[in-house]
């Protein structure tokens, strides 16, 4: 009965270093001892156990054998104290980024700025940025 | 500064923890399987810090495992709060027992000796009293 073996039976296979440098990356925390490191690791290997199992039924649900990032999100949102903290942090999905480049394009052509006519006597605003071909220069 | 990748929790770890509890044939996007370590160390941030808030409030300057029980259920993560107090009795309790074994191998000479630094060890490991379990007194000493 070798102790090496018997030195983290609790969760053999998590990166407590990792965890550590981790915690450490805020600046306002000073020392963490060693049972708070052990239960943070704990409570991350349970949380990611939960969202994955969540990501899985959202996948399955919709008939996807692949779990996704949309399915990773909508597990997410679905969870009150996790959707608190981590939804911001997701990243925008790839589909909806491409969606919203095609959107982009289309709106490239006419801006921010209406296409309606000018009222009289006015310039659009666009005039401004643009080299004056008709108008007389300023003196 | 800070390697990108030390930031966050080995893709392997969160690989396996996927499979372990995904059906046998699902499988998981390399995108899936990134964000997840970006919630791992999201979590641990959010965690530490609120635990670590705690400390500064009362004037301590080491987290300890209390606060991050305390933090869990703050935060609500009850469910865990259950699983983690256990995890951290067990921790305890294979603490006291390696200190233990490590005094039994040390010193085999005079027994009644070890006894005595036993049964005072055990009671100052002992943090939580409901948790104190008495050595036997020994009956008859000379």
């Amino acid at each position: 009965m070798a102790e090496d073996e018997a030195v983290d039976p609790i969760l053999p296979e998590f990166p407590t270093a990792r965890v550590k440098k981790i915690m450490k990356l805020d600046k306002d925390i000073n020392k963490v001892n060693s049972e708070a490191l052990l239960l943070i690791s704990c409570s991350t290997n349970l949380f990611l156990q939960f969202l994955a199992e969540k990501s899985a039924e959202v996948a399955t649900a919709n008939k996807k054998k692949t779990v996704k990032l949309d399915h990773l999100r909508t597990a997410v949102k679905r969870h009150r104290p996790a959707s608190d903290f981590l939804l911001d942090s997701l990243p925008i999905p790839a589909e909806s980024t491409q969606s919203a480049a095609r959107s982009v394009t289309d709106r490239d052509r006419s801006r921010p700025v209406s296409n309606k006519p000018a009222p009289a006597g006015t310039r659009r605003i666009d005039h401004f940025f643009r080299k004056p071909e008709n108008e007389a220069p300023i003196s | 500064m800070v390697d990108e990748e030390e930031r966050l929790l080995q893709i392997a770890n969160v690989g396996r923890i996927m499979k372990q509890i995904l059906p046998a044939r699902a499988k998981v996007s390399k995108e899936a399987k990134q964000t997840m370590q970006e919630c791992a160390t999201e979590f641990i941030s959010f965690v530490t810090g609120e635990a670590s808030d705690k400390c500064r409030k009362e004037n301590r300057k080491t987290v300890n495992g209390d606060d991050i029980c305390w933090a869990l259920g703050a935060l609500g993560f009850d469910d865990y709060a259950d699983a983690i107090v256990r995890y951290l009795h067990k921790y305890r309790e294979l603490e006291r027992d390696k200190a233990t074994l490590n005094k039994a191998s040390c010193s085999r000479t005079s027994r009644d000796k070890d006894e005595e630094e036993e049964h005072s060890s055990e009671e100052k490991s002992d943090h939580q009293p409901h948790q104190q379990t008495q050595a036997p007194t020994p009956s008859a000493r000379t």
